[in-house]
């Protein structure tokens, strides 16, 4: 009774704080902004906002940081849908169906449908956060290198499944995301490896630049041949036409529960975040659909799940900040550095220690991710503006702010250059009808493969039954397994019935 | 599948495939030996990059096969058939170039980006949006060009360098100011 009584006391103290309140809001809208800015992420803000929170009370502190992380991964999916062009490498997947829908004349929908989705998927995290973060943070810190490998193998087996029309140009487009991700220095022997000489090669292609080149300049190319407006649609939109109705919700409940699941379990487990956990739960999504010819041609299913599992890593990778300390990705590892900056260690202790700290935080992670869905809702007419902005102004200042999110990550003109070859390669690739997720997936777990790969031969002597020794490992394996020939007969039926409709 | 896709896939597998050949040739060029477990530093990226060559070598034999059969088809069509064909089976057996438009924008982009640090990013942000906004629609008002690049520039300028601090390269207007 007496835990009861704390709990309401804390949670009251955080929601009844105007002041708390507006410093979650600031947070969350400077990660919207951040998140729909290529160039500038999550991470970005939390580092920006943490000298601000010097002075503040821990809680509003913890809340302003929680809420940009929150916002950030959100608002990536803002540029994806209207302009095609992922905020943030989280929101490569919510281009594949949320910009057909733009086009289609369906922007507003396909926002709210991202902005709901994200809501309830950081809202299903925080419920497993409360819940069971001791149980999933003791499940992940089994994970060793046979365990990651497996991982990164499941992530790339999505390669087939986001293949498109052919697999073998997947495939291809796939191995060039790896091939990059080998540049700069050995993870295992730590040696320079295909640096050329070239000093700027030594700490490998960076993630942003690469993104922006592969889906940012190919689009701006490809859409200065476009006339007048960047989509036909009604711009002046009424809020409904952005909310999802409650039927609505409940009709995809499955789908939003599946994602934000998958989100969650993926974000528990250090060093992975919101890209792969989208391109499962997208993967899972189109498999369980009566209808995956859909998916990629403006399936509003497509955005609900790739936005449900990225923000659903939100809680997800907090379970091992808060429960061991281990921050999960990048922006967890900048709150790690916020937290211990306000006195606090994450860690068991924190729980027994500050029990009013973590209940604040807990409050404040719900409050952000209710700032988010609102500043979405109230900000759609500004956003949607966007696509009636003429094309030959819209292009121009994308591709500014494109070459500019390039060189901002490290202040170094050398990722411009690398923006600007992928681009270029990127666009050929495009008119030859190769995918482009595939090589961002390549590029995010290829390296993390590969390392994680020679490490667990050399743990087990070069034996190969490491990988079936450990039950997780083996697991993940055969699930992969089990992903590629489903994806690869799904794609074959899919081809298959193309082929009969053609003849009709 | 379009003639230009064709096209467009023949140059992307010739680039890969060379860009492979490189990375293989750079592994066995400067090899990296030492006496420790496991599998050797190149072994894996240039078990990639032999894989990456032999889809490439594939997808341009096939490329290769499609395009003598659909050659034969289109030379058997009478001219009369070939005026007679459809936008998109027109589109099997003709290339469609590069539109002028794309080319300009990608040497602008080029010339943009080498501004940087010649002239600085203010200066050739202002020149790049107008020039774009106007060589991409001619049509628009040259003056309306002139107020969305410096729009642009001081918008960027006050989210980018003021708020966040990222130093943007500004060689002569630092010359200029200092």
């Amino acid at each position: 009774m007496g835990d009861l009584s704390l709990i309401i006391s804390a949670a009251v103290g955080v929601l009844g704080s105007p002041m708390t309140m507006l410093v979650i809001m600031l947070g969350t809208l400077m990660g919207l902004v951040f998140g729909s800015l290529p160039g500038l992420t999550a991470t970005m803000g939390v580092a920006l906002l943490i000298p601000l929170t010097y002075t503040m009370d821990p809680v509003q502190a913890i809340g302003m940081m929680l809420g940009c992380y929150v916002g950030g991964i959100a608002g990536g999916a803002i540029p994806a849908i209207l302009l095609n062009i992922p905020g943030t490498p989280d929101a490569c997947v919510t281009t594949m169906d949320g910009y057909p829908m733009a086009q289609q004349g369906r922007g507003a929908k396909a926002l709210g449908w991202a902005a709901f989705a994200s809501g309830i998927g950081t809202f299903f995290s925080w419920i497993i956060l409360i819940f069971c973060a001791p149980l999933l943070a003791s499940v992940c810190i089994e994970f060793g290198s046979p365990e990651y490998c497996a991982l990164a193998l499941f992530g790339l087996s999505i390669i087939i499944a986001v293949s498109g029309k052919s697999i073998l140009k997947g495939i291809l487009a796939g191995l060039l995301g790896i091939g990059i991700s080998f540049i700069g220095i050995d993870p295992v022997w730590g040696n320079l490896r295909f640096t050329f000489g070239n000093v700027n090669l030594l700490g490998g292609i960076s993630l942003m630049p690469a993104l922006i080149g592969f889906y940012s300049i190919p689009q701006i190319l490809t859409g200065c041949l476009e006339e007048g407006v960047q989509a036909k649609g009604e711009y002046k939109i009424r809020l409904r036409d952005f909310v999802p109705s409650l039927k609505e919700l409940w009709q995809e409940k499955f789908v939003i529960i599946r994602s934000s699941a998958i989100g969650t379990l993926i974000g528990a487990i250090p060093a992975t975040g919101g890209n792969i956990a989208a391109y499962i739960a997208y993967d899972q999504t189109k498999k369980f659909s009566k209808d995956p010819d859909s998916f990629g041609r403006g399936n509003h299913r497509g955005v609900i799940s790739a936005e449900a599992a990225n923000n659903g890593v939100c809680g997800g990778a907090l379970i091992p900040l808060l429960t061991l300390g281990i921050p999960g990705d990048s922006v967890t590892a900048m709150m790690l550095g916020g937290l211990i900056l306000h006195g606090l260690q994450p860690g068991p202790l924190l729980f027994a220690e500050h029990p009013d700290i973590i209940i604040g935080l807990f409050t404040t992670l719900m409050a952000g991710t209710i700032f988010m869905v609102l500043l979405q809702m109230f900000g759609i007419q500004m956003f949607i503006r966007v696509l009636s902005v003429p094309t030959n102004f819209l292009n121009s200042v994308l591709v500014v702010l494109s070459l500019v999110g390039s060189y901002a990550l490290n202040n170094n003109f050398f990722d411009v250059i690398v923006a600007l070859v992928l681009g270029l390669l990127g666009f050929i690739m495009t008119k030859a009808d190769f995918p482009m997720a595939p090589a961002v997936l390549g590029l995010v777990l290829g390296g993390r493969f590969e390392s994680e790969f020679r490490r667990s031969l050399q743990i087990s002597n070069n034996s190969f039954a490491v990988f079936v020794r450990r039950p997780i490992a083996f697991g993940l394996i055969l699930a992969a397994a089990i992903l590629i020939i489903l994806s690869t007969v799904m794609h074959w039926r899919s081809q298959n019935r193309a082929a009969a409709e053609g003849e009709i | 599948m379009s003639k230009t896709a064709r096209v467009y896939e023949l140059i992307t597998c010739l680039v890969l495939a060379i860009y492979s050949l490189v990375m293989i040739a750079y592994a066995r060029l400067n090899p990296v030996t030492a006496k420790v477990r496991g599998m050797k530093s190149y072994t894996f990226p240039v078990g990639v990059y032999a894989l990456m060559l032999g889809i490439c070598i594939i997808l341009i034999i096939k490329n290769l096969v499609n395009e003598v059969r659909i050659k034969k088809v289109f030379s058997t069509l009478t001219l009369h058939e070939r005026r007679q064909l459809r936008a998109e089976e027109k589109e099997q057996y003709v290339f469609e170039p590069l539109d002028r438009r794309v080319i300009i924008t990608t040497a602008l982009i080029i010339a943009y980006a080498a501004a940087w640090n010649l002239v600085g990013f203010s200066l050739a942000t202002m020149a790049f949006v107008t020039v774009t906004a106007k060589v991409l629609r001619p049509a628009t008002k040259l003056e309306t060009c002139i107020l969305v690049a410096i729009a642009t520039t001081i918008l960027i300028h006050v989210v980018f360098v003021k708020l966040f601090a990222i130093s943007l390269p500004e060689p002569l207007l630092s010359a200029i100011l200092s």
